[in-house]
């Protein structure tokens, strides 16, 4: 077992094989052996980990993969399995903070999962429609988006 | 303020009372905290205003009266005192505008630069921000008054202020009568005195609204203000005041605007408003709903009492409130959460991340949309790494391309003969690239980026990337028919009526198509526009074969026609309508087509057979050779059309012509069954490679080997420099008529409706090809793939690393006249005129070229 710390100082205690789904944990008690201590990880707060935990239960048998393997999955086309596509519909922010903990955690399935959701979310979408998903402001001058309409036309007719 | 009173009015009671026992022993002043109807024995303010008969109190009560009168009519002085330095400023802008308007240019710029430090309404404030900004007119111009002018004012103020005080003081006495004094002094003195404005509003509130508010245009505004201020003369102190924060109005806002400022900027800690910003607020208008709700000071209390509470307490105040908003409030409450809710994630994660998302991106209009939704996100689509990844996906990172790359995206100021400094240059940094080239396979979109890097500045993978989309989002379906030619000449057909017009042989570089015809002359058209640019006359019978060799002069790297060419004496041109295409058809032999894209094949090694050029060996100006029936070779300066040397020795028909890449030999092979080796440079003969027993139809050439077809069913291998044959392939039934030969293979198609494969080392058999029904008559290899066309219209691919066929097209219906394949694209020609574009990896039917 391995007792984990939050940023807002709850405790998670978790099978070892749960937690070394992620790469930073496991290379901590790699380096600092079986403890009791607990595993401070301060920058994840305990509703985030919560949510990487389910995952990382979820996905304790998963065999390790390989470099190669994972590039090839990379480049295919987005596709996301039942459960992992279920457990990623969550809010923005959560998507957000699910991503960043497993970019801080290093699982590397969690983190490309939630960067292809956020590709799905960005794909077929006009620059308005993103603009409008994601409430980003259009810093844009008139002149500049006509400009940068132009550079952009190429990719549009195919 | 109700404790300051207490405790004023004890302090009061206590001098009062000390001072008492001093001065005026038995004197009882009355200081209770109730309102009383006293009279007698009261004081106000000092122990000397003691009250001790009813005249003293009502000389008191008619003082107080006209001091508060008083008090007011001193407001209204500080007042029109300010609406006069006003006006008098006004009035000399207005003169000096008479004389010189740049003045007020000046001005507005000074008060420009001015508002930009205070104020900076800046295109970086979010869209919450941003309706609170809405509104501010952007440069009103300041006005200051003079130290006297502001002294004077202070000391208004001041008297104000002191007089203001005292007179509360006074009401402290908690006296009913002084009360009643003192109401009916403020009512009176505010009666006369503030008869003169309600407010103020501008007469040009229209042209003010409509004014720019963009920095573009931001000058419009102060100087509409100005001049229409001048003309209409009486307007300039309305329009002036409104905008000076000189009337104390300016007191009572800064506190509370500050106070909503507080707020506002903790409620949007996210967007990390910088301290300018924050002092932006105290001037603004009070028209937002968050400024007139929190001006109550009982939600301002409730709020920072929000702030501070742990977040539990936060949530349960929340769920109540929640519950406290009526359906309305709620469906409000919706639209202003949903957008704070949304996340900018290419803009908010590690570089790294976002850089991760976009390499799922793989069709390249969703990046370039996403490139157009602001300026960050447009920076981050363009990262190199992106479109890296991109090269990969889209396969244009394979050699050729990135070859094409370094000699069409170069600026074309490299690329000239003219800049002698620079060619050298670029000739050392495009060596430098393809040495790196070997080890592309390790990490290809990484190397790939630095190539480009360490190879010229200018070049981005953007950029290369964009090109190499649209060439082949042309292959797909670009392109136009640039010029066709119905007839070529037909004044020069012999009288003869049997002998018929046919192109016979065709080659293509990027400057040039050359097509040989039976009617004994070369056309030479520019393969950029598509003219016919000049006939070479000088054979003395029918043209059969010939070659391009490519001066040092590259092609300016512009757009470029292509031209195809057919039996019938038909010249068509295409050319790509976008500058970026490089689609080209070529015209050749026995009305077939070859192909080529010309982006892919200007320097592509191993692909100088099908399109009958090679690189010369040194010469600036491109040279043409040309044989046929007249058993002749001719050299041709293709610049100028000048035959430049006859080289005179075959005793039959010239069948064939190949140069030699880079060396000044030229082999030819003939129907008298030799193949013979001339030196261009001194226009001689070298030797004659002897060994085959009849015509010699068809060769090709890698380094300094020969492969040589001929009817006497055999194939040969020949070392050039020394003429030794080192192999004679035998083993097909019938005539040879086509060879491929790529220094490892030497493949052969033979009328025996076979395609035999040979290694070029040993000479061994090493596979048979079967599957046609009628002579093979048209070979390439590329890479490892072999395409053969067959006399039955079939079209088959093989791998030669498996020996296994990758697929079979139909192709056309008569026979195939011709084909050409590079990475992408198969192109074959029939006689049946059609040209088809096939997927080189699928055998996918794409489109048909053209038609007869």
């Amino acid at each position: 077992m391995v007792l984990l710390t939050t940023s807002d100082n709850e405790h998670f205690t978790v099978d070892r094989d749960v937690a070394e789904r992620s790469i930073l944990i496991k290379q901590m008690i790699e380096d600092i052996g079986e403890t009791d201590q607990p595993i401070p990880l301060p920058n994840v707060s305990s509703s985030v980990l919560a949510k990487v935990l389910e995952y990382c239960s979820h996905h304790r048998n998963d065999p390790p993969t390989t470099g190669d393997e994972m590039d090839e999955m990379r480049r295919r086309a987005t596709d996301i399995s039942e459960w992992d596509a279920k457990f990623i519909q969550v809010d923005q922010e959560m998507l957000f903070e699910i991503i960043l903990a497993a970019n801080y955690l290093d699982i590397k399935s969690l983190l490309d999962i939630g960067c292809k959701t956020v590709a799905n979310m960005i794909k077929g979408k006009q620059p308005e429609e993103i603009r409008k998903l994601f409430n980003i402001h259009n810093d844009f001058t008139p002149e500049e988006e006509a400009q940068i309409r132009r550079e952009n036309e190429w990719a549009e007719d195919r | 303020m109700n404790h300051d009173m207490s405790g004023m009015g004890g302090m009061g009671g206590m001098g009062g009372s000390g001072m008492d026992g001093d001065k005026k022993p038995g004197c009882k002043m009355n200081m209770e905290m109730l309102f009383n109807w006293d009279v007698m024995n009261t004081c106000f303010l000092t122990p000397s205003w003691h009250i001790t008969d009813s005249g003293k109190f009502g000389g008191t009560c008619v003082g107080i009266f006209f001091w508060v009168m008083l008090t007011e009519m001193i407001r209204r002085f500080a007042r029109e005192y300010d609406r006069y330095i006003v006006a008098s400023a006004t009035t000399r802008l207005a003169q000096q505008l008479d004389g010189n308007p740049s003045i007020v240019d000046s001005y507005v710029n000074q008060s420009r630069s001015l508002e930009k430090d205070a104020v900076p309404i800046s295109s970086q404030s979010g869209p919450n921000e941003r309706g609170l900004l809405r509104g501010i007119d952007p440069w009103p111009i300041r006005l200051r008054p003079t130290l006297l002018q502001q002294i004077i004012r202070s000391l208004l103020y001041g008297v104000q202020f002191t007089s203001a005080y005292l007179i509360m003081m006074i009401a402290m006495s908690f006296n009913a009568y002084v009360f009643i004094c003192i109401m009916l002094g403020a009512f009176f003195g505010y009666l006369l005195s503030s008869w003169d404005t309600l407010g103020t509003f501008s007469l040009n509130s229209s042209a003010e609204s409509t004014a720019p508010c963009h920095p573009g245009g931001p000058s419009a505004a102060p100087i509409i203000n100005i001049r229409s201020a001048y003309s209409t003369g009486a307007a300039p102190r309305v329009n002036l005041e409104q905008k000076l924060p000189l009337t104390q109005d300016i007191h009572v806002n800064t506190p509370r605007f500050s106070r909503a400022a507080r707020i506002v900027s903790h409620r949007a800690v996210k967007s990390a408003m910088s301290p300018n910003e924050q002092a932006g607020w105290s001037i603004l208008p009070r028209s937002d709903a968050i400024v007139t709700c929190v001006e109550d000071p009982q939600f301002m209390d409730a709020l920072c009492h929000f702030d501070a509470s742990p977040s539990a307490a936060r949530m349960g105040f929340l769920k109540v409130l929640l519950r406290k908003c009526n359906i309305r409030e709620l469906s409000h409450l919706d639209t202003l959460i949903v957008p704070e809710l949304k996340v900018d994630f290419l803009q908010r994660l590690p570089i790294e991340v976002a850089l991760h998302i976009l390499r799922y991106l793989d069709e390249p209009y969703t990046l370039t949309r996403a490139a157009m939704v602001s300026h960050g996100w447009s920076r981050i689509c363009k990262d190199e790494s992106v479109w890296a990844h991109m090269c990969v996906v889209y396969h244009f990172n394979t050699q050729a391309k990135l070859q094409w790359m370094l000699t069409n995206l170069l600026p074309s100021a490299d690329e000239t003969v003219h800049d002698a400094k620079a060619a050298p240059l670029l000739r050392r940094r495009r060596s430098q690239f393809f040495h790196g080239q070997d080890a592309m396979d390790v990490d290809e979109s990484e190397r790939m980026w630095l190539c480009a890097r360490t190879v010229h500045e200018t070049i981005s993978l953007h950029d290369y990337f964009r090109t190499a989309f649209i060439t082949e989002s042309n292959w797909y379906r670009g392109g136009r028919l640039l010029t066709q030619y119905e007839s070529l000449d037909p004044t020069d057909l012999d009288a003869d009526p049997n002998m018929h017009l046919a192109l016979t042989s065709c080659a293509m570089d990027a400057n040039w198509v050359v097509v040989g015809s039976t009617n004994k002359v070369v056309y030479v058209f520019s393969a950029r526009t598509g003219q016919l640019v000049r006939t070479l006359a000088g054979h003395e019978s029918g043209v059969w074969c010939l070659m391009l060799i490519q001066g040092e002069q590259l092609p300016p790297p512009d757009a470029m026609g292509s031209g195809i060419a057919s039996k019938d004496g038909l010249m068509r041109v295409y050319q790509d309508t976008r500058p970026c295409a490089r689609l080209a058809l070529q015209g050749a032999a026995h009305g077939g087509l070859l192909l080529m894209d010309a982006a892919h094949a200007t320097h592509a090694s191993g692909m100088d057979a099908p399109l009958a050029h090679t690189r010369g060996w040194g010469r600036s100006e491109t040279l043409l050779i040309s044989a046929g029936t007249d058993r002749g070779l001719r050299v041709w300066n293709v610049h100028t059309g000048e035959c430049v040397q006859i080289l005179r020795g075959h005793t039959s028909t010239i069948r064939c012509i190949q140069v030699l890449p880079r060396r000044p030999l030229a082999v030819s092979g003939s129907r008298d069954g030799t193949l013979r080796v001339w030196d261009l440079e001194r226009g001689t003969l070298l030797r004659a490679l002897v060994g085959h027993r009849n015509s010699v139809r068809c060769m090709d050439t890698h380094g300094n080997r020969v492969a040589s077809g001929s009817y006497d069913f055999t194939c040969r291998v020949w070392d050039v420099d020394t003429g030794q044959c080192l192999h004679v392939l035998k083993g097909h039934q019938m005539q040879i008529y086509a060879v491929a030969f790529d220094g490892k293979h030497v493949v052969t198609g033979s009328s025996d409706s076979t395609v035999r494969v040979w290694n070029a080392e040993t000479g061994a058999n090493m596979a048979i090809f079967q599957g046609y029904t009628h002579v093979v008559a048209q070979l390439q290899l590329h890479k490892g793939f072999l395409a053969s066309g067959s006399g039955d219209g079939r079209v088959i691919v093989f791998s030669l690393e498996t020996f296994e066929c990758l697929y079979r097209l139909c192709a056309h219906d008569s026979s195939v006249s011709t084909l050409q394949m590079n990475d992408d694209f198969l192109v074959t020609g029939g006689a049946d005129g059609l040209v088809k574009l096939w997927d080189a990896r699928s055998g996918r039917f794409l489109r048909q070229l053209c038609e007869p």
